[in-house]
């Protein structure tokens, strides 16, 4: 096997997988992050079937992977798009997510916070926001490549980084306060 | 360390680092296995190939050994990795341990929370709407975008974006050359006018790099991706959408969590001249762009002004509409045929089949018709 990565994340350089053994190889490398971020999305109870689901799309489109890059870059956007559909097939008609649906610009309530952990504060994040703080502040990517990943304009990400990060931030010191 | 020695980034990158994640199921990989088997039997899945030169060249700039391959363990949450480091495998233990190190010298208790014995989130707890559209115009014209409330903001709102100018292209070339050097979060920031239609390529190089993190993105009009290193449709490069400015964009890979480093670079922007509807050349100097098909099923163009000497012709539809049409070029006649029956003129026209044209005419020896999808001839 071949695996060209230089970034300890699979980063740099396009893996060589001459068959379903080595790319379920550098599936294996990426999982941990890829499960992570799908949680943050889909939540846990459908992570699994989200991620067979891109998995598999992803080594059938593999061909189309330049692969001067980043191997893990390209799965980010393969999981998060198969999440979108996902979320579309068991929501359909719900309505769109868009910045200003949960009162996240202000964070959670202090009466919530006292029930909640961080982790439900994550959870009560708009899914956008959600998306941007895990790519960003988590994985550590520019605003230019999140918004590649999630197909969507640099100041978006930017705008949903910091509602988010101020959110969170919130959460974390009325916790550290009570 | 005190927690007022973390800041708040770090505070909630570990934070989010030790959000719950349970384990694959037992029979996870099993399952991905067996998908991954059933593609290749069906003859779907990639084609083995070499690591590309420009791949292996990059890699032997600066060796670093490939993480091991180790199964995914248990719940994913609970790491406390360096910002840099990728692994973040699992240790509940040990961030446990840190946890509480960490908020007992903050006198923060009930931080102790974060990765503590608490259920995993159940499905009902991610309440959100549904998604808006991969893309979502309705995302636009919000009056978000711009505001970025970032006043205590010390993610990376502030990329250092460097205007380089226009990318100046010689006289009858359709490339050109911009060379520079990045470093840390810097983003240089290249500007290129095209028209809607045009197909384009982009060849980033680097030297002297010390992580070997180079990538470019090229923004449209509307700030929208257009191309770059990590996404593409094809080895075709990029159809541009829409006639206006565009940027090129250099900046380093996670530059975020990796501030300290550099690398040199020459990227080559291609933009190829169009060819308009029924062959004629609206370019002659260097004519590779669009050839757009126009109503009909079989039809048959003139190129004119193109030459075809010793080149290589590939045929198939850029969308991939009609994969059973055939095109053939035949003494500088691009002729198109065959298709199904049931598939008419209107629905040609309403998917937009474009063929397109790499390559040179005239001035170049070699031509090109790349039309995705079918067989080389």
């Amino acid at each position: 096997m071949v695996l060209t990565e230089t970034d300890p994340m699979l980063g740099t350089g396009r893996p060589a997988p001459d068959g379903a053994d080595e790319f379920e190889a550098l599936l294996r490398l990426a999982d941990a992050r890829l499960r992570r971020y799908a949680r943050g999305i889909v939540g846990p109870s459908s992570v699994d079937d989200v991620l067979q689901d891109a998995y598999v799309r992803a080594f059938r489109s593999y061909d189309r992977f330049r692969g001067d890059a980043q191997f893990t870059t390209w799965m980010f956007r393969i999981v998060h798009n198969t999440c979108l559909n996902h979320l579309r097939r068991v929501r359909p008609f719900d309505e769109l997510d868009d910045e200003t649906t949960s009162g996240a610009d202000v964070g959670p309530t202090d009466g919530v916070i006292e029930r909640i952990d961080f982790e439900r504060a994550f959870d009560t994040l708009p899914r956008p926001q959600r998306e941007a703080v895990m790519l960003v502040l988590l994985e550590g990517y520019t605003y230019d490549i999140a918004a590649e990943i999630l197909g969507t304009r640099r100041g978006t990400v930017a705008s949903r980084v910091n509602r988010g990060r101020k959110a969170l931030l919130n959460s974390l010191t009325q916790k550290g306060e009570a | 360390m005190t927690i007022e020695q973390l800041d708040d980034d770090e505070r909630l990158h570990r934070a989010l680092a030790s959000l719950t994640v349970e384990p694959p199921r037992e029979d996870f990989w099993a399952t991905v296995r067996a998908g991954l088997d059933s593609t290749t039997e069906a003859g779907t899945g990639p084609t083995p190939h070499l690591v590309e030169p420009a791949a292996a060249e990059m890699t032997a700039l600066t060796p670093v050994a490939p993480a091991p391959i180790q199964e995914a363990p248990g719940p994913v949450g609970g790491s406390l990795p360096a910002l840099d480091d990728g692994s973040r495998s699992p240790d509940r233990l040990r961030f446990l341990a840190l946890a509480a190190g960490f908020c007992l010298i903050a006198g923060l208790g009930t931080f102790l929370a974060i990765g503590g014995e608490r259920p995993a989130v159940v499905a009902t707890d991610i309440d959100q709407p549904t998604p808006e559209p991969v893309i979502d115009e309705t995302d636009r014209g919000a009056g978000d975008d711009e505001r970025i409330d970032g006043d205590d903001d010390r993610s990376q709102s502030d990329d250092q974006e460097v205007e380089r100018g226009p990318i100046e292209f010689e006289s009858g070339e359709s490339s050109a050359t911009v060379t520079g050097r990045i470093e840390g979060e810097q983003v240089d920031v290249w500007t290129f006018v095209a028209e809607a239609g045009q197909t384009g390529t982009v060849e980033l190089r680097q030297e002297n790099s010390t992580d070997l993190t180079g990538s470019f993105v090229i923004w449209g009009p509307d700030d929208r991706t257009v191309s770059s290193t990590f996404i593409t449709d094809d080895e075709a490069g990029f159809v541009l959408p829409t006639s206006g400015s565009y940027q090129l964009r250099i900046l380093r890979y996670r530059a975020g969590l990796r501030p300290e480093g550099s690398f040199d670079y020459a990227a080559t922007l291609t933009i190829d001249p169009l060819v308009g509807a029924g062959g004629e050349a609206l370019n002659q100097e260097a004519g590779t762009g669009l050839f757009t098909i126009g109503q009909g099923w079989d039809e048959s163009y003139e190129l004119e002004g193109c030459t075809i000497d010793g080149g290589v012709v590939t045929a198939g539809l850029s969308d991939r509409a009609n994969p059973e049409h055939r095109i053939d070029l035949v003494d500088g006649e691009l002729i198109i045929s065959g298709g199904p029956d049931d598939v008419g003129t209107a629905e040609m026209l309403t998917v937009g089949p474009i063929v397109e044209i790499v390559g040179e005419l005239e001035t170049a020896g070699q031509f090109r018709l790349v039309i995705y999808g079918c067989e080389e001839r």
